[in-house]
């Protein structure tokens, strides 16, 4: 009779043979002093391993769980909960209020003459003069100049900020230049519309 | 009959048990480090022990441990309180135990190292010969592949159930058993040696 596998006979012993080949094993093995050999030392070797686990010490194991505890003290307490909820539903929340914020808020466009944004925000690092058209009615130089004065406000060193009508179009489009400092990493002006 | 009452006082114990542990993990999973550390008195030594078998050194297995535990805490928002907490935690112990393995290599190989093992045997020479086993079979663990060191580690030394093991490894049952067999086979050889040939 032909002697089974070594793969088989490893599983046998651990019991982990396929259920079909158990009952050929088992009884080769009775009859087969070699396999029946091979099958105890599997056994042995299970026993070595199962044998083989190391425990901590307790000074090392109070010692370890002190340093995890310490450690996760210092954890910010948003590790935990931070993913309440199944990411299912939260993939779900997302895609919800995308799709409310595509449908309510109008996509985003290129400022027209007369339609200003409130607030723009320019960095210095960007190279100025920076051109914004102020007003699309026909006036001089001086009233527009007048005007875009009067529309501009900014916070701190906007004063610093040199502010010049640089042209006028017959088609009643100012437009102001901003050479803003080159010491500003940023400046916030806010437009005031009339 | 006493068997059968001995049988029901396991089975209410392990029930009541697997309760406890359950009301810990809720409590743990709230931010009370008070059940946190709890779970970790419960679960460590089990942890240093998988880890001991895959790493082969205790100081690495000390490592693990705590990561292990720092994993569980950053994690447990995601893990599910219907189920078991053992599995997951073999889980990321063989995943941050593969990781230092990895790290490891990378950088200095794979020494063995055995100390500090605590013994329960009665005699010097019995305690002598036990280490001297164990020592040989962490040898030959760590000579095998890490996915033969984890499905054996999880099988041999840990006792559970194959289907289990396939689980916590993310593979299948048919894989897990060919891990088994061909890392059971280098075993054999490392510990007791070749000297015979199979017909």
């Amino acid at each position: 009779m032909t002697c089974p596998k070594e793969s088989e006979l490893a599983l046998y012993a651990g019991s982990e043979a396929p259920r079909r080949r158990i009952a050929m094993v088992e009884h080769h093995v009775r009859i087969c002093s070699q396999c029946a050999d091979r099958v105890t030392e599997y056994g042995l070797v299970r026993s070595a391993v199962a044998s083989s686990g190391s425990q901590m010490p307790p000074s090392t194991r109070d010692k370890v769980r002190a340093e995890i505890l310490s450690q996760i003290s210092r954890e910010p307490i948003g590790g935990l909960g931070r993913h309440l909820l199944p990411p299912a539903f939260r993939i779900a929340c997302v895609a919800i209020v995308l799709l409310v914020s595509a449908t309510l808020v109008p996509p985003l466009q290129p400022p027209r003459p007369g339609v200003f944004p409130l607030k723009m925000v320019f960095e210095a690092h960007k190279p100025p003069p920076r051109a914004f058209v102020i007003s699309d009615r026909p006036g001089s130089s001086s009233e527009l100049k007048a005007l875009a004065s009067s529309r501009f406000a900014g916070p701190g060193n906007f004063e610093s900020a040199q502010l010049s009508l640089v042209e006028t179009s017959d088609g009643g489009t100012g437009i102001v230049q901003l050479r803003i400092p080159a010491k500003d990493s940023s400046l916030e002006i806010h437009w005031i519309i009339e | 009959m006493a068997t059968s009452i001995a049988w029901m006082s396991d089975r209410s114990a392990a029930a009541s048990c697997r309760t406890a542990t359950r009301n810990l993990v809720a409590a743990a999973k709230k931010g009370d480090t008070t059940a946190f550390g709890s779970l970790v008195d419960l679960y460590q030594q089990r942890v240093f022990r998988v880890a001991t078998s895959l790493l082969g050194s205790e100081s690495d297995a000390r490592d693990a441990v705590q990561e292990v535990f720092l994993k569980v805490y950053r994690y447990f928002s995601k893990f599910d309180d219907s189920r078991e907490l053992t599995p997951w935690l073999y889980k990321i112990t063989t995943n941050v135990c593969r990781d230092i393995a990895r790290s490891r290599r990378r950088h200095q190989g794979a020494p063995v190292e055995v100390q500090g093992v605590v013994s329960t045997s009665p005699g010097p020479f019995e305690r002598v010969a036990r280490r001297e086993q164990r020592h040989l079979t962490r040898l030959a663990l760590a000579k095998l592949p890490y996915k033969e060191r984890a499905a054996i580690t999880l099988r041999d030394l840990e006792g559970l159930a194959t289907r289990d093991v396939a689980r916590i490894l993310g593979t299948t049952q048919a894989t897990v058993r060919s891990q088994i067999s061909s890392g059971r086979s280098k075993l054999r050889h490392s510990i007791l040696g070749d000297d015979r040939r199979k017909p």
